[in-house]
C-alpha cells in the first residue's frame, strides 16, 4: 500500500520524462494484460491459486538456474544474452526507432469528388442505417445496402456491393470480427518481421502456423488482410469462387455503445478463410486493424463490422488500410 | 539483473538498459522496469500457453510458482512444443522492439 502511495506521488510530482514514459508503457501494459486474461481465463484462476502476479513475478534467485543451465544447454537453443548478436540487434533496432511515430491515416483511392461528410457525420449515418439490425450477423436489407453503397461512392468514389463482380457473396454482410494473427508472406517468415514501427501499439499477436487459404499473402498486402467465412457462402464451390484471393473488401466498423461509438473505415484484401463457426465470429481482421478499431474494441478484440466486396478493379496494395476523412 | 526461466532466450536486460540514458530517480526507474518485466512475462506466458495443451497449464504454472528462474520450465515446455525456444527468441525480439518504440516515441 505504501509503495502504491509513493508511486502515485511520483506520478503527480515526478519528472515529466518519468510521467511520459510511464504513461506510454502503462498503456501498452494494460492492453497486453487484458489480452492475456481474455485469452487465458482458466490461467487466471491457476495464477490466483498459486498467488502468482505476473506484474510482480519475483525471481527466486539464480541458484536453480545455474544448476539447471548445464542440463538445459543440451536441449535449449543458443543463449540470447550479452553476445555480439544481441548487441548488434540492439544497435540496429535502436537506429530504426522513429522519434515520434504518429498515427498515420492514409488517404483513400483518388477521389475527384469533394467529401460530403465529416468522420463524425459518416459514423452517425452508419449507426442510423444499422440500428434496425438487432442480430449478431446477417445480410443487409436492400435499403441498407443501397444507402451504404451511395455513401461510400459519394465519399470515397469506391463501388461496393454484396457480391463480387464474379458473383461471389458471403453468407453475412455484417457480424462480429475477431483478431487474427499475422500470416506468413514467404518461406521462413517470422513474427518479428511483422513488427509495425509506425503503429507500435498494434499488438504483435505472433504468426499463424500455416499459410493463408490462398497460400502466402503478398508482403505488401498482409498488413491489411481480412478473413471471411467463404466456406459458408452459398456460392462456395461455384465458378464465382475463382479469383477470390486478394479480393478487396471494405471494412466498416459499426459504432455502438459497446465500442464507445468508435468508428473506422478501411480497405483490405482477403487472404484467409475463417474464423471457425464455433467462435461465433464471422470475420477476422489482421492485428493492425485493432489499433485503429479503438481501445475498447482492441482490448476485447471483438467488434461488429460491415464487410462488403469492392467491385472496382485496380486498387493496389498502397491503397489498402484506413480511408481518410478530410 | 533479474533471472527468469526464459531470460536466456529474450533480450529482457537489453530492454531495461534502454532506460539507462534517461534522467530518472531509482524509484522512477524501478516503476518502469516493473512494467517492462510485466509486459515480457505476459507475452511469454501467453505464447507458451497458446502452444501447449491446456491439460499441462496447471503444471507449468505450478512450476513457475515454485521457482520462476527454473530453466527446467523451458525444458519441460520443450517436450510439449519442441521448437518453443526458437519461437520465444523470435517473440523476444518483437517485444524488445515494441518496448524500444514506446520509450522513443
Amino acid at each position: 500500500m505504501l509503495k502504491l502511495l509513493h508511486r502515485w506521488k511520483r506520478l503527480l510530482f515526478g519528472s515529466p520524462e518519468y510521467k511520459y514514459l510511464y504513461r506510454n508503457l502503462s498503456k501498452h501494459h494494460n492492453v497486453v494484460k487484458k489480452s492475456f486474461h481474455h485469452t487465458h481465463k482458466h490461467a487466471k484462476k491457476l495464477l490466483n491459486k498459486h498467488s502468482i502476479k505476473l506484474e510482480n513475478l519475483r525471481h527466486a534467485g539464480v541458484k536453480a538456474a545455474a544448476g539447471a543451465a548445464l542440463a538445459t544447454s543440451m536441449f535449449v537453443a543458443p543463449a540470447y544474452s550479452h553476445d555480439t548478436k544481441s548487441v548488434n540487434l540492439q544497435k540496429s533496432l535502436t537506429a530504426e526507432v522513429p522519434s515520434a511515430p504518429a498515427e498515420k491515416i492514409k488517404a483513400g483511392p483518388e477521389n475527384p469528388n469533394k467529401q460530403l461528410f465529416t468522420q463524425e457525420q459518416f459514423a452517425a449515418q452508419i449507426r442510423d442505417i444499422m440500428s434496425p439490425s438487432h442480430t449478431r450477423e446477417g445480410k443487409l436489407s436492400g435499403d441498407q445496402l443501397s444507402q451504404i453503397q451511395k455513401m461510400v461512392k459519394d465519399q470515397f468514389d469506391i463501388n461496393v456491393d454484396s457480391k463480387t463482380t464474379a458473383g461471389f457473396g458471403l453468407l453475412d454482410d455484417y457480424g462480429f470480427a475477431g483478431a487474427e494473427q499475422h500470416i506468413p508472406t514467404h518461406v521462413g517468415d517470422s513474427a518479428s518481421q511483422h513488427v509495425n514501427k509506425d503503429e507500435p501499439l498494434a499488438i504483435i499477436t505472433g504468426l499463424t502456423g500455416g499459410r493463408g487459404a490462398w497460400g502466402y499473402a503478398p508482403k505488401a498486402e498482409e498488413k491489411w488482410y481480412v478473413v471471411a467465412q467463404t466456406f459458408r457462402s452459398p456460392d462456395f464451390g461455384t465458378p464465382a469462387t475463382k479469383g477470390l484471393a486478394g479480393q478487396r473488401y471494405i471494412v466498416i466498423q459499426i459504432p455502438s455503445e459497446r465500442n464507445g461509438n468508435h468508428f473506422f473505415i478501411g480497405l483490405g484484401g482477403i487472404w484467409d478463410a475463417g474464423p471457425g463457426v464455433s467462435t461465433g465470429k464471422v470475420f477476422g481482421l489482421s492485428p493492425e486493424y485493432w489499433y485503429h478499431l479503438g481501445e475498447t474494441a482492441g482490448s476485447s478484440r471483438k467488434d461488429q463490422i460491415i464487410m462488403l466486396p469492392v467491385t472496382d478493379s485496380g486498387i493496389d496494395a498502397s491503397q489498402l488500410g484506413p480511408l481518410g476523412f478530410k | 539483473m533479474s533471472q527468469y526461466f526464459y531470460s536466456h532466450l529474450v533480450p529482457l536486460d537489453e530492454a531495461v538498459a534502454l532506460l539507462d540514458a534517461r534522467q530518472l530517480t531509482d524509484e522512477e526507474k524501478e516503476d518502469l522496469i516493473n512494467l517492462i518485466h510485466s509486459i515480457f512475462h505476459h507475452r511469454i506466458l501467453d505464447h507458451i500457453l497458446k502452444n501447449t495443451p491446456k491439460s499441462e497449464h496447471a503444471r507449468i504454472i505450478k512450476m513457475i510458482s515454485a521457482d520462476p528462474s527454473d530453466f527446467g520450465i523451458i525444458v519441460h515446455v520443450k517436450t510439449l512444443s519442441p521448437d518453443i525456444d526458437l519461437q520465444l527468441q523470435d517473440l523476444g525480439k518483437s517485444i524488445y522492439y515494441e518496448v524500444s518504440l514506446l520509450l522513443n516515441r
